[in-house]
């Protein structure tokens, strides 16, 4: 059945496993024997088999559930729809007088559901230190591993490097151009902070991590983290402690554009430590 | 029924996606691809919470008169959902990526039935 | 008739990258892939570039900047693991 035979190498990513060619489940003949207890191998082979064929069923069953499903959902850009309550009206129409920003979603992410967005930056700290966790070379693992990771010790790449030059000012400027303009148009610190990390990854790239070390060296990277989360958490805890009925209005302009740039600042060093982790294991 | 798959195009298209990276994350023996597989699960979510803000005619919410007339702007609230949502997602895949650095450094490979075969045979 | 234009565009736009994405997934080599991937990201930014007119949004033009930029990124990496991936093994010969 060649058709099942394509669908089982595509299913089975195409290569060819060294081991048993049992395991890979297609239909073999099973030489004629009497019933005696499957081995070890054969019946890992069964099981794969049944996994296989029960997760096309569910997969079948979840698509004809959610597509029933789909069709009786509020109609798509109605006005009446359930999602457009008293929420949005109160949202859009006191955003400007109470948050002081003009952007609805900063002011609702920053001032109206803030708690939230600082559970977001824990999880994005948390996400660091786990990764950290994992990847630091310590002494008790082996570190060739990681001394053969190729993509640190890159060479000179004479286009790559000219054509950086160029861009990444240009690339720099934009991305501080949104997180500073986060509150009058789209943008704000987790966009800003991304096409920062973008632009300090393709630096690394191209001119290579010593470059980047220059600047960006392991206690610039923590006390950014730290600082990022910390002015988080003052505000907000000065928030809880003043009765969390509003921030100052007056003040609430600043603050936004505080919190965007701390925020900002955490997910370039993000980005950019991830990228580390995975190629060099430190920073 | 064409016409209710058009106007419902968003909410189906990300479901059928949603699927995909679902049958696509358990039955890929890769862990690589099974990575890939839960994102695009991710993005899926995500196309389906955002769409649900969306308004028909009205621009998008950046206050221009101060909020006098609300009639004029999207539902802004999904938006922030799915902000909370990207970012949970970045860092699990994060996570497992590194998780899956370790493995390979560990076992030499990352496809699982060799994983698994290797993992029995350093018990015995 | 402008909007009929650019809307003919976008479809002729999708059915191109479907051609390109029959390259990704058959192409016997993995530079193949790299290389239909990249002209998705092209066509993409195109796309979205269309879009920002028809919709008459400004923000999108900067989403296209952003994912422009991303895809150069992300093709340079990809090739940075390719030339290395290839050092290693005329090293180990």
């Amino acid at each position: 059945m060649k058709i099942f035979d394509f669908i089982t190498a595509w299913v089975d990513g195409g290569k060819s496993v060294p081991l048993d060619t049992s395991l890979s489940g297609v239909r073999e003949k099973k030489a004629a024997s009497p019933r005696r207890r499957l081995s070890d191998r054969e019946s890992f082979a069964e099981f794969m088999k049944l996994y296989k064929g029960c997760c096309i069923v569910i997969c079948v069953l979840m698509v004809v559930v959610l597509l029933i499903g789909a069709v009786t959902l509020p109609v798509f850009g109605d006005p009446g729809n359930p999602t457009n309550n008293e929420v949005v009206r109160r949202y859009v129409g006191s955003a400007e007088s109470e948050t002081g920003v003009e952007n609805v979603i900063a002011g609702m992410i920053l001032n109206y559901r803030g708690f939230d967005t600082f559970g977001e930056s824990c999880v994005l700290f948390l996400a660091v230190c786990c990764v950290m966790l994992l990847l630091w070379p310590t002494s008790d693992r082996i570190r060739d591993e990681q001394a053969e990771a190729p993509s640190a010790r890159a060479g000179h790449d004479a286009i790559l490097s000219c054509v950086c030059r160029l861009v990444l000012p240009c690339v720099l400027a934009f991305g501080v151009c949104i997180l500073f303009n986060g509150h009058i148009s789209p943008g704000g610190g987790f966009s800003g902070g991304s096409v920062l990390g973008a632009a300090l990854i393709l630096f690394a790239v191209a001119f290579g991590a010593e470059a980047v070390q220059r600047f960006f060296t392991r206690t610039v990277f923590n006390i950014v983290r730290i600082t990022g989360l910390m002015i988080y958490a003052v505000m907000f805890g000065v928030y809880i402690y003043q009765g969390a009925n509003g921030i100052r209005s007056d003040l609430a302009h600043y603050i936004v554009l505080v919190i965007d740039i701390a925020v900002g600042l955490v997910v370039m060093s993000t980005m950019y430590g991830f990228y580390s982790f995975y190629t060099k294991g430190d920073l | 029924m064409l016409d209710i798959i058009i106007d419902n195009r968003y909410p189906i298209t990300a479901m059928i996606l949603f699927v995909i990276g679902f049958g696509n994350m358990m039955l890929q023996p890769n862990l690589i691809k099974k990575v890939v597989a839960f994102n695009v699960m991710d993005a899926a979510t995500f196309l389906l919470l955002a769409s649900r803000g969306y308004i028909a005619g009205r621009a998008a919410a950046i206050l221009t008169d101060g909020g006098a007339n609300t009639d004029l702007y999207v539902n802004p609230i999904p938006a922030g959902l799915v902000l909370t949502g990207i970012v949970v997602s970045v860092s699990v895949s994060a996570f497992s990526l590194a998780l899956i650095q370790r493995i390979h450094g560990s076992y030499g490979t990352v496809d699982m039935r060799v994983l698994l075969a290797e993992m029995k045979k350093r018990e015995e | 008739m402008e909007k009929t234009i650019l809307t003919a565009v976008l479809v002729i736009f999708a059915a191109l990258m479907l051609c390109l994405m029959f390259r990704v997934l058959k192409g016997p080599r993995f530079t193949d892939r790299i290389v239909a991937v990249n002209a998705i990201n092209t066509m993409i930014t195109a796309s979205i570039c269309i879009l920002a007119r028809l919709h008459d949004a400004a923000y999108l033009l900067d989403v296209a900047l952003i994912y422009a930029l991303l895809g150069f990124t992300g093709t340079t990496l990809l090739m940075r693991l390719l030339s290395a991936d290839s050092k290693k093994e005329d090293t180990k010969k």
